[in-house]
Order: C-alpha cells, then sequence, then structure tokens
C-alpha cells in the first residue's frame, strides 16, 4: 500500500511463488535441453536457447493471460494472481533471451547494424509466407518491456491507473503479435502439424476463458432490481449473508459491495483504488476489507485504509426493512464514515 | 475492475476471437507447398562419377554432374568459406519452373539428386531464406 515504497516488499508467498516459477522455467529449459541434445545432438547451443526459451516465453504468456479469467470464473486462482507481475516479468527476460539471440544469429553476421537488418533485410510485407515475422516478434517484445518496467506499484500511483491500465492491456496485442510472429515464422518452415495445433489450441483456451469471464460480468451487471423507494433499492435478504464475506451488486452502472461484519451490514465501492480489484470478493481479515487481489485493506465503516495508509473508496448508505436489504446507490464522498444497518436476528 | 474496463475486455476478446483464427488459417494455408515432401539435407553423400560442368565462386564450388549411364544427375556444391548466411536453400529452375532441391550451411560438401532431363542445361538459384534474398545464380 502506498505509505511508501521498496523495491519489492517481499513476503512468505511472493517468495514461494517465485520459487514455483523459477522452479518450473529451469525444469523446463532442461528438459528441452536434454530431449534435444538426445534427439538431435547436432545443434547449436544458440538454436537450442533460442528454440527453447521461445517455447517457454510463449507457455508463460498464455499461463499469465489465463490467470485472470480464471480467478474471475473461479475464486480458488485468486493466490495465482496475487504476484501475477512477477510472472509477466519472468516471461519478458526469457522473451528477451529468445529475441537477443534470435537478432545475434540471424542478423549480426553481415555488415549492417542488426537492428537496421532486422527491419531491412525482409521487406515482403505482401506476402503472407514471406512476411517479415520478426518484426512482429521484435514489436510484441516492445510491449513487454514496457510492461515490465512499469510494473511496479511507483509507476501504477504515477501514470495514474487508467494510463497504467491502458499501457497493461497492450499485451492483448502482443498476444496476436506473438500468434503471427509464430505463424509467419516457425510454422512456415517446420511444416508439423502439432506446432499449429498447439497454436490452434492454446488460442482457443484464452479466448474461451475470456469469453466466459466476460458474459458472467456482463450477466452480474446487467441484473436488474425494480423495487425502489425513496432512493433505496431492494437488493436482497438480510439471511443471504454471510459473516465476514459480501455480496456484489451493480446499481446503475457501478458494483457495490456489502458486507457483513459483527452483525452489521456495511456498503462500499467494488473497486480497489489499487489496481481496481473486486473487493467485495474478498473477506474481513483483522476488521478490515481485503482486497482479493494484492490484499490492499479498508475499514467497512468508512472506507478508509487503516493509518498510515492512505487509500479511501466511497460509501454507501442501507437500510433493513422486514428482513429486506435496501442500498441507496448514490455515493458519499470517499472516506465517509456511515453507521452501517444493524441486524436484528 | 469498473464497469467501462470490463466491457473493454470483452470487446477486445471478442475482436480477437475473429482476427486470431483468421490470422492462424491464413498463414496456414500460405505454408509453400514444396516444402511440405522436401528433404533439406542432402540426400546423397558420394559425387556421381562423370563432371559434366562447373562454376566456381569465391565461397564455393558447385559441379553438375552425371552417372556412367547418363540417367541419373546431380549438383555437387563444395562449401570453401563460411558463408555470411546461416543456411542457404538450393531451387532447380527448369522451363522456368521452380523446385527447391537442397539446403546449403556450413563448409562441406553437398550433393542434391536433380531431375532426369537435367542434361539439358539447367540453372539454379541460392536463397537466403532469413534475410528473403537470391544470393547467386548458377547457369550450367
Amino acid at each position: 500500500m502506498s505509505a511508501g515504497y521498496t523495491a519489492v516488499g517481499w513476503n512468505r508467498q511472493k517468495k514461494l511463488y517465485d520459487w514455483c516459477i523459477a522452479g518450473f522455467c529451469v525444469l523446463y529449459l532442461a528438459t528441452f535441453v536434454l530431449i534435444t541434445a538426445s534427439v538431435n545432438p547436432d545443434y547449436t547451443f544458440e538454436t537450442v536457447l533460442i528454440r527453447s526459451s521461445s517455447t517457454l516465453a510463449v507457455l508463460l504468456l498464455h499461463i499469465i493471460l489465463s490467470i485472470g479469467p480464471l480467478a474471475r470464473i473461479n475464486k480458488k486462482f485468486l493466490p495465482l494472481l496475487y504476484n501475477r507481475r512477477h510472472l509477466g516479468v519472468t516471461m519478458f527476460c526469457i522473451a528477451a533471451v529468445h529475441g537477443v539471440f534470435g537478432i545475434l544469429q540471424f542478423h549480426s553476421l553481415g555488415n549492417v547494424n542488426p537492428l537496421v537488418s532486422l527491419f531491412t533485410s525482409n521487406t515482403n510485407f505482401f506476402s503472407l509466407s514471406g512476411f517479415p515475422f520478426q518484426a512482429l516478434g521484435f514489436f510484441a517484445l516492445v510491449i513487454f518491456f514496457l510492461m515490465a518496467i512499469t510494473s511496479h506499484d511507483f509507476w501504477l500511483h504515477n501514470l495514474s491507473p487508467k494510463v497504467w491500465k491502458t499501457l497493461h492491456m497492450f499485451v492483448y496485442l502482443a498476444y496476436f503479435l506473438i500468434v503471427m510472429h509464430i505463424m509467419l515464422g516457425v510454422i512456415q518452415y517446420e511444416t508439423h502439424p502439432v506446432f499449429v495445433l498447439l497454436v490452434a489450441i492454446g488460442a482457443l483456451w484464452l479466448i474461451t476463458l475470456h469469453t466466459i469471464a466476460g458474459r458472467k460480468e456482463v450477466k452480474n451487471d446487467n441484473e436488474k432490481f425494480d423495487v425502489a423507494k425513496e432512493g433505496f433499492v431492494e437488493v436482497c435478504n438480510v439471511g443471504d449473508f454471510e459473516e465476514g464475506r459480501a455480496k456484489i451488486f451493480c446499481i446503475d452502472t457501478e458494483r457495490i459491495a456489502v458486507y457483513k461484519h459483527e452483525n452489521k451490514l456495511y456498503a462500499l465501492h467494488n473497486v480497489c483504488k489499487h489496481q481496481g480489484g473486486p473487493l467485495g470478493e474478498g473477506k474481513i481479515i483483522d476488521g478490515c476489507i481485503t482486497c482479493p487481489w494484492h490484499g490492499y485493506q479498508y475499514l467497512p465503516q468508512n472506507g478508509q485504509s487503516p493509518p498510515p495508509f492512505t487509500e479511501k473508496v466511497s460509501t454507501y448508505d442501507l437500510k433493513i426493512i422486514d428482513s429486506k436489504v435496501w442500498l441507496n446507490p448514490i455515493p458519499f464522498a470517499e472516506g465517509t464514515e456511515r453507521p452501517g444497518a444493524f441486524i436484528n436476528e | 475492475m469498473i464497469k467501462p474496463l470490463r466491457k473493454k475486455h470483452l470487446q477486445i476478446w471478442v475482436l480477437l476471437a475473429v482476427l486470431i483464427p483468421s490470422g492462424i488459417i491464413s498463414a496456414y494455408i500460405a505454408v509453400p507447398k514444396e516444402a511440405l515432401d522436401k528433404l533439406l539435407q542432402p540426400d546423397t553423400t558420394v559425387a556421381l562419377p562423370i563432371e559434366i560442368k562447373k562454376a566456381e565462386r569465391k565461397d564455393y564450388t558447385a559441379f553438375l554432374r552425371s552417372s556412367n549411364d547418363k540417367n541419373n544427375y546431380q549438383l555437387q556444391v563444395n562449401v570453401l568459406n563460411e558463408s555470411k548466411t546461416p543456411s542457404s536453400l538450393i531451387y532447380q529452375i527448369t522451363k522456368g519452373e521452380k523446385e527447391l532441391i537442397g539446403r546449403v550451411a556450413t563448409r562441406g560438401s553437398y550433393y542434391f539428386s536433380l531431375k532426369a532431363d537435367s542434361s539439358n542445361g539447367c540453372n539454379f538459384i541460392l536463397y537466403d531464406i532469413i534475410h528473403q534474398q537470391t544470393i547467386d545464380t548458377l547457369k550450367f
């Protein structure tokens, strides 16, 4: 949270997450090298490195792009979201190894600057099979680079969440560029159908996941609340709540999280100030609503982060009439104290 | 996430659901057919006995060879120095038709079987697949 910045605030979960990433990468690279060495011992070190790093980076990119929708479909995947940016930076580093060795191998032996050669050696822009696919990979790598260097919270706060999020949504363009980099590159020469199948299955998996998650969100957003009285909207029964947990209601355009805490109901804006995480999908820990994405915390009665932190979200009025919960969707200023609605049980 | 962002995510993936399959299918259709069943490594390791013609270059020497009965023809390429291109494809040009016959890479001798009618003169193109440019042409 934003009381100050340290390079990386390590905790046990982050360390475990990073050890898992490192272990997986080392295991993958070692397996790739061993299989290549046993099946085709004539391959050079550079070739093995280019191929192993490229396949590993693509695999990691698929995992990274799967985490978001999986977490929206099933909360069990939320722990993977916690340090997704570490996975992203790792993926960039591995992709950079592929890019650097690729340029060295294919563009550094001539008398032209390798980067100039990358863009000028092939200008068949109107041929699919001869398209300069390496440039597509280069542009994707530039996007990954920008994402990696701005992944720290320092940049999130200084660029503003809107700019930061817009920049990081370029990952979808990068993914498309990578798919075409593969299809117009290696697939044009390695004609075994299994390579095309793997690319197609990966793309189908991501498209399906994101579409399902997106449609689920749209369905939640379009839920109608017809009964209204004096600005309050009837949303549910008081018995629908679980202690320390919330229900989320989308009224008009925004989502509101209603939490049950110590026999009272409190309503807050559902969007975390950090990265827009869904506060209503978290839980109350040590008396604070805790965002499921990165653990940012807010007090239920006023939407303020506990001192010394300074984040605030809007609060809302609600009341209970005959076991029905009524919510007023007009927000109070961020951090405004509200009494909550007492539950008579 | 706020509602507009959720909507934008879904819109992007709907767009990608069209673009990515189109890209994959188009690129797969565009894969050169001649490469499907063509061995890119030399298919023989022994030179045929009769040397018909010879072409000398700074970095390599090429020979058009045949068997004693003139039923089999062969192109021999001796790469003398490391080329600036990691690997080059060799195409045979016959009556305006281009056919991939193999690939040469590091120093060494490479042998490629040719069509039976190669006696009536034939041309070859050495092509750099990475830089997408013709390196040299051989006319026998």
